[in-house]
């Protein structure tokens, strides 16, 4: 059934588009961090060296060094890890939480309902990344305040789709016959309400991920997520911005590994989506 | 406890939905589905409800089921007062079976997890749970097999079943069947009734069946009761109800079924008016009785004891 499952996922272009996309960054990056000579903090003399100059360490510096004479494939590829971490975390925390609240306003309706959705409604009428400031700036900026701000902003997504997916779902008679079978809204709602939201759910946390990578680098790109010298994409681009002139591979290489990453999530994304959505499954 | 003693009885039961206005959402009018229902249901028999859609039929199984609290009224089980909450220790006493096998089952559980549930409330262990499982799937005529199947695996016959067994794994004394049938093909049809009498008989169990298939309720009920805006407007014995039917309405519903003799004329009674209103001071039948008289416009007409375990709601039958 679930390699199945997986055979049919693989047979839409955009997810195999996709997926080896990754899979090349990642062996990449996996092969850079456990081969490479460089320390991704460790400063040198070799500032701004040009990509492919060579170094005294036997590699060259495939993507130039920056303006401390750090080895940008190194640090690029430490980077990835820490965004595509720090995005997971993202989408766990706000996906845990949107997913509970929405099953639980949908599932129990009422009042409960009306106070859970209109914070979401308040929530969603700021404009994310303002709020994600805001929140980031107030409690002071570091990687963890940026995780829990932009957490806090991805929310409302997951609450009202999931509210919406238990909405249609409440309504079949087999939430009614396990009602009458004597089962507490608790079980049910993680028997029944829980395995048929989680489908959908997924496919939104993987369209979710690419954007909470975004949001964490451009706050990282402002000075309130990770600080010197965490490798990080926002950060070094936001350092390598003054050197564009004479170092254009500075602020350059963490924008393309960036763009090639949220790429390759966002085309496995709409890859899930199509396959969810079976009259787009039928034209392939 | 002797056989014949009331197992359950309902005293003046409601049960009103509310119709509300638009905007200022102020209460526009009553849906009265269950109004004033009060019936006593014997131990070992079955009393089949039978009426027009949106009678109130399903709504009173439902409120008798628990799913949903009555406005108003009492439920006594075994004289034990059930309406608001029901005793632990009858827990899975009063079980229901649904109407549409096909969304009854949750698509993702295997059999076995969803026969499963019901005792697991119930404090029963995995091991002896899963046993009964395949007791139960013995009784209802499916092979143990099916446990680890998913349900749409099997066809509409075999998943009533399945729900059959589900209802019966707590061994319930009181089971109300909300057209089990209506949904399956005549062939199988026949197999789920033959197996509910059956099991009627095995294990000793009160129906209340809900039909409004007549020829159903001939085969399973030893009582009819007939339902019409929330009200039962005639019941009494199966022979009494059908050689002798006395309310308009029964009249109208029994003449509205064909008979299977080509030869014999059809002349069912088709009433023009067909929506339905609740009055309060005067028969709710009015609209569409061709024998109405001047009292029934202005009382709401009381049970009238016909004959022996015949009782109806109509003053064609009162004395004076």
């Amino acid at each position: 059934m679930t390699a199945k499952a997986i055979h049919s996922l693989l047979e839409i272009k955009r997810i195999r588009y996709g997926l080896t996309l990754f899979n090349i960054l990642l062996v990449t990056s996996l092969a850079v961090l456990l081969l490479s000579p460089f320390k991704p903090t460790e400063t040198t003399y070799d500032t701004l060296k040009e990509p492919l100059t060579q170094s005294e360490k036997g590699w060259s510096y495939v993507l130039g060094t920056d303006s401390l004479g750090r080895d940008i494939l190194t640090r690029v590829s430490h980077a990835f890890f820490l965004d595509l971490g720090v995005g997971l975390i993202i989408v766990c925390i706000s996906g845990a939480i949107g997913l509970m609240l929405g099953i639980i306003a949908g599932y129990v309706g009422g009042i409960i309902d009306s106070v859970i959705m209109r914070t979401m409604d308040i929530l969603i009428s700021i404009p994310g990344f303002i709020l994600a400031i805001a929140i980031a700036s107030t409690l002071g900026g570091n990687l963890w305040n940026a995780i829990l701000a932009i957490s806090i902003v991805s929310i409302p997504i997951y609450a009202r789709l999931s509210r919406g997916l238990t909405l249609s779902i409440k309504e079949n008679l087999f939430v009614t016959a396990a009602r009458e079978a004597g089962l507490s809204n608790f079980r049910i709602m993680i028997r029944h309400v829980l395995p048929h939201v989680l489908p959908v759910f997924i496919t939104q946390a993987t369209l979710e991920l690419s954007n909470a990578i975004l949001y964490f680098a451009g706050l990282s790109f402002i000075g309130l997520g990770a600080q010197e010298p965490t490798p990080e994409w926002g950060l070094m681009m936001s350092v390598g911005r003054k050197y564009i002139r004479e170092a254009w591979w500075f602020p350059t290489m963490p924008g393309v590994f960036m763009f090639l990453t949220v790429l390759s999530i966002n085309l496995m994304g709409d890859g899930i989506r199509d396959y969810l959505d079976p009259k787009k499954r039928l034209r392939g | 406890m002797d056989e014949g003693s009331i197992i359950l009885k309902t005293i003046n039961l409601r049960k009103y939905y509310e119709v509300r206005s638009k905007i200022l959402k102020r209460v526009k009018q009553f849906v009265k589905a269950v109004d004033d229902v009060t019936i006593e249901i014997k131990r070992g028999e079955t009393l089949a409800v039978v009426g027009e859609s949106g009678s109130g039929k399903t709504t009173l199984g439902m409120v008798l089921g628990k799913l949903l609290e009555p406005t108003d009224g009492k439920i006594l089980f075994k004289n034990l007062d059930i309406t608001y909450s029901l005793p632990k220790n009858l827990l899975g006493k009063i079980r229901l079976v649904f109407q549409d096998p096909y969304s009854a089952l949750n698509p993702r559980l295997k059999i076995v997890d969803s026969l499963i549930e019901p005792l697991q409330i119930m404090n029963i262990g995995r091991k002896e749970a899963i046993e009964k499982v395949a007791h139960y799937l013995q009784l209802v005529g499916l092979p143990e097999s099916y446990m680890s199947y998913y349900p749409h695996m099997l066809s509409g016959g075999q998943r009533q079943r399945v729900v059959v067994a589900r209802a019966l794994i707590t061994e319930p004394e009181f089971l109300i069947l909300d057209e089990p049938t209506s949904m399956l093909d005549v062939s199988t049809q026949s197999q789920i009734l033959r197996l509910l009498r059956s099991i009627k008989k095995e294990k000793q169990i009160t129906y209340l069946f809900i039909t409004h298939n007549l020829v159903v309720a001939r085969y399973m009920a030893n009582r009819i009761a007939v339902m019409y805006a929330g009200q039962i407007v005639e019941i009494g014995g199966k022979s009494n109800i059908f050689q002798n039917p006395l309310h308009p309405y029964t009249r109208t519903l029994l003449s509205a079924y064909p008979s299977p003799n080509p030869r014999s004329q059809w002349n069912p009674i088709i009433p023009e008016e067909l929506t339905v209103k609740y009055y309060e001071n005067k028969c709710r039948y009015i609209d569409r009785c061709s024998l109405k008289m001047q009292k029934c416009e202005k009382n709401m007409p009381t049970d009238i004891k016909v004959e022996e375990d015949h009782y109806v709601k109509c003053f064609l039958y009162a004395e004076t």
